[in-house]
C-alpha cells in the first residue's frame, strides 16, 4: 500500500533521523510499520478493557440488590464478568482476580458523592 | 488530653502545592519520589489524576461502579464521564498516608488536590510566606 501523510517539518526530521541510526536505510519505512502495529495493539487493548468495563458494570447492576441485601457494609470485587468475593475489609479481598484487567472494588453501601465537575481551565485532547 | 499538632510546611513560590506520591491500595506506586500537586479548591473530588498516571497505575483495577462516576463539563458545555477508583495519597513529609478516591478523564493533564480531601484536613495557604502548611497531629 502507498500513502503519502503530510507531518511537520521538525517531527518529519527527527523521525527519519532516528529511524535511519536504528534500521538504517529502510528506517523511516520500518518504523512506521512498528508505530502503526503498536497503535493497533493499543486500540484492542483499549477496547479490550472497556468491553471488560462494560460487562462488569452490568453484572453489577444485576447483582445490586442482592449485594445490599446480603452484604451490606462488606467489600466485594467483580472481575471477568462475575463476583470474585467478599470480605470484611479491603485488604481481604485486594488479591482477587489480579490479572483481570478491570475490576470494581467497592464497599456494599458506600455511596461517593457524584459530583458535577465544571473544569473550565482544563484541556481535554 | 487533645493531641498536639505540629507543623509541616512546604515553599510555594507559585501555586500552592504539597509534596505527595499516589499509590494503588496494591502498593503499586506512581512514582518513587513525592512530587507537588497543586491544591484546588474549585475542584470538588479528592485527587484528580492525569489520565496517564491512571493507565501507568492501573487504576482500572480498584475502580468504582459507573454510577458513583462524577460528570465533567467543559468550558464549552461538553459533558464527559470521570471514571472513579480508590487510592493512597501518601505524604512522605508527613510520615501518612491517606485513603482517597481518584477522578480523571480521558486526556487530562492535570494533576489536582481537590476539596474532598482539603475538607477533612487542616490546610494553611500561607500566601506572604510563599507556603503551605499541614496541621498533622504530633506522635
Amino acid at each position: 500500500m502507498n500513502v503519502t501523510i503530510q507531518i511537520p517539518d521538525y517531527l518529519q526530521a527527527e523521525f527519519e533521523q532516528r529511524a535511519r541510526e536504528r534500521y538504517g536505510e529502510v528506517g523511516p519505512a520500518r518504523a512506521l510499520q512498528e508505530a502503526i502495529a503498536l497503535w493497533l495493539e493499543t486500540v484492542a487493548e483499549r477496547d479490550g478493557l472497556k468491553a471488560e468495563r462494560a460487562l462488569n458494570n452490568q453484572v453489577y447492576r444485576w447483582l445490586k440488590s442482592d449485594l445490599e441485601r446480603e452484604y451490606q457494609g462488606k467489600y466485594v470485587v467483580i472481575a471477568h464478568g462475575a463476583l470474585q468475593g467478599v470480605g470484611d475489609t479491603l485488604e481481604q479481598v485486594a488479591g482477587l482476580a489480579p490479572e483481570a484487567r478491570h475490576r470494581l472494588v467497592f464497599r456494599v453501601g458506600e455511596a461517593p458523592p457524584h459530583r458535577r465537575e465544571r473544569l473550565w481551565q482544563m484541556q481535554r485532547s | 488530653m487533645a493531641n498536639a499538632e505540629k507543623l509541616i510546611c512546604w515553599d510555594s513560590q507559585d501555586i500552592f502545592a504539597i509534596g505527595v506520591r499516589l499509590k494503588t491500595p496494591g502498593g503499586h506506586s506512581h512514582a518513587d519520589t513525592e512530587e507537588p500537586v497543586e491544591l484546588d479548591t474549585g475542584y470538588g473530588g479528592d485527587v484528580l489524576v492525569p489520565w496517564e498516571v491512571y493507565v501507568d497505575l492501573d487504576l482500572y483495577g480498584w475502580e468504582y461502579p459507573e454510577e458513583h462516576w462524577s460528570v465533567g463539563v467543559s468550558v464549552s458545555g461538553e459533558k464527559f464521564e470521570m471514571p472513579l477508583s480508590r487510592g493512597v495519597l501518601v505524604v512522605p513529609g508527613l510520615g501518612c498516608e491517606f485513603d482517597v478516591r481518584i477522578d480523571t478523564f480521558e486526556g487530562n493533564e492535570q494533576f489536582l488536590i481537590g476539596r474532598g480531601f482539603i475538607r477533612r484536613h487542616k490546610i494553611l495557604l500561607d500566601g506572604p510566606g510563599s507556603r503551605v502548611c499541614f496541621f498533622a497531629e504530633a506522635d
